[in-house]
């Protein structure tokens, strides 16, 4: 399977359900945490994302609850979505440590 | 007691959306937009409002490129590849019929312009055989062909009726990539249905100046007819494929309004009024996506 560099908001949300199950409202206030409030999503983004998750299979419903007479869902990361997260931190990991090291050889170079 | 105006809004934006997405998830969507609300507000923000619509845009963007667009969509497409080189051949023939029908056996037969009339149908034909996206192919290649002749020394880049031509041409390629096509079409056209639906068409086709009449008609009666024709067509408008066909349809006129404007030359075309020409341009396939009342079985 050929794999694509998933967008930041994307990750995020992966990320914030790496914790556990999650509901919409529960997703983006983790979010938003996680970012250091630098993203911040909004209902339209959020239920694109979760919808084209769910159709590739990186996450699926957990379960529902009925709370205040509304709808809630609670969505969690499938074997597919925990292998995509992985990999794409791994991939990430693995550019920042090379950015660190060359901008310390940068620095050092430049003292 | 703000929270209802508030929600019936977000409920009119999620309107947006495909009706499929909305039965999954407008109700949790309403509830995340409710809790993201100040305990004080009214309206949507500008911000969710904007998100809202491009996130229903992208959803029916993906919806088009999977080839899984909603039914009435689907429905309204496939239609629309039958009805699309209908049109376009009725507005060829229309363009030349006092010429046609000045010809005598003494004149030699013009097979080149018939042919180039004729081909306006292999797209379709393609479709009906099953070969849709090579449909595609034949009708993505005429619009880069008409295109070339508008951009050439002399052409007329900016000429409404070849702008709508172009539409017209361009949504039936899409049509035909994104749709069931021309034989889905057919299944939703009931022997019912097109017996109803004939005087509509014929209405429609003489208010629009299709058919030929031997007199100067006065205005008031093609007038008179085009109301009419609206009125019978107007049922299509209920029905969900009805509505989705009649804006594919109405981007025709559209863009050869916008033209129209741009050129600030005048307001005429077909050597009608300009409501004439919209009309004449609306009221026929209107008046076949009223087939769709009748016999659009599974629209919704």
């Amino acid at each position: 399977m050929s794999r694509t560099v998933i967008q930041e908001p994307t990750f995020l949300i992966l990320t914030a359900l790496a914790a556990g199950p999650q509901h919409g409202y529960g997703i983006m206030t983790d979010v938003a945490r996680i970012s250091g409030d630098r993203v911040k999503l909004r209902a339209g983004t959020l239920y694109a994302a979760l919808d084209r998750l769910r159709a590739d299979g990186i996450i699926d419903v957990d379960r529902e609850e009925i709370v205040e007479s509304r709808l809630r869902r609670y969505y969690r990361l499938t074997e597919d979505g925990i292998r995509v997260l992985d990999e794409e931190a791994t991939r990430m990991q693995a550019n920042a440590r090379v950015a660190v090291s060359r901008l310390k050889a940068l620095a050092a170079g430049a003292s | 007691m703000t929270a209802a105006p508030l929600e019936q809004r977000y409920r009119r934006l999620l309107a947006c959306y495909p009706a499929e997405h909305r039965s999954t998830y407008a109700e949790e969507m309403i509830g995340v937009l409710l809790a993201s609300a100040r305990s004080d507000q009214r309206r949507p923000g500008v911000a969710d409002t904007l998100d809202l619509i491009g996130g229903a845009g992208r959803i029916r963007l993906r919806a088009l490129a999977t080839g899984t667009p909603d039914p009435g969509w689907r429905d309204a497409l496939a239609l629309t590849s039958l009805i699309a080189p209908v049109l376009l051949v009725a507005l060829a023939l229309k363009q030349n019929l006092g010429w046609l029908a000045g010809l005598t056996w003494h004149n030699p037969v013009p097979y080149l312009y018939l042919a180039g009339v004729a081909a306006l149908l292999v797209p379709v034909a393609l479709g009906l055989l099953g070969l849709r996206r090579i449909g595609a192919l034949a009708v993505a290649a005429t619009v880069v062909w008409f295109a070339v002749q508008a951009a050439a020394p002399g052409g007329q880049v900016l000429d409404p009726r070849l702008a709508a031509y172009l539409v017209l041409i361009a949504i039936q390629a899409v049509a035909l990539v994104a749709s069931p096509g021309p034989r889905h079409a057919l299944r939703l056209i009931t022997r019912k249905g097109i017996v109803i639906a004939l005087p509509w068409i014929a209405g429609a086709a003489y208010a629009g100046g299709l058919i030929p009449t031997s007199y100067p008609e006065p205005q008031i009666v093609a007038r008179v007819a085009i109301v009419a024709v609206a009125i019978a067509g107007l049922p299509a408008l209920i029905t969900p494929a009805g509505r989705r066909l009649a804006v594919l349809i109405a981007v025709i006129p559209g863009s050869a309004f916008v033209v129209t404007v741009l050129t600030f030359a005048h307001v005429q075309f077909y050597d009608m009024s300009l409501p004439a020409a919209l009309a004449s341009l609306c009221l026929p396939p209107l008046a076949l996506a009223s087939v769709t009342i009748l016999a659009a079985r599974r629209a919704g």
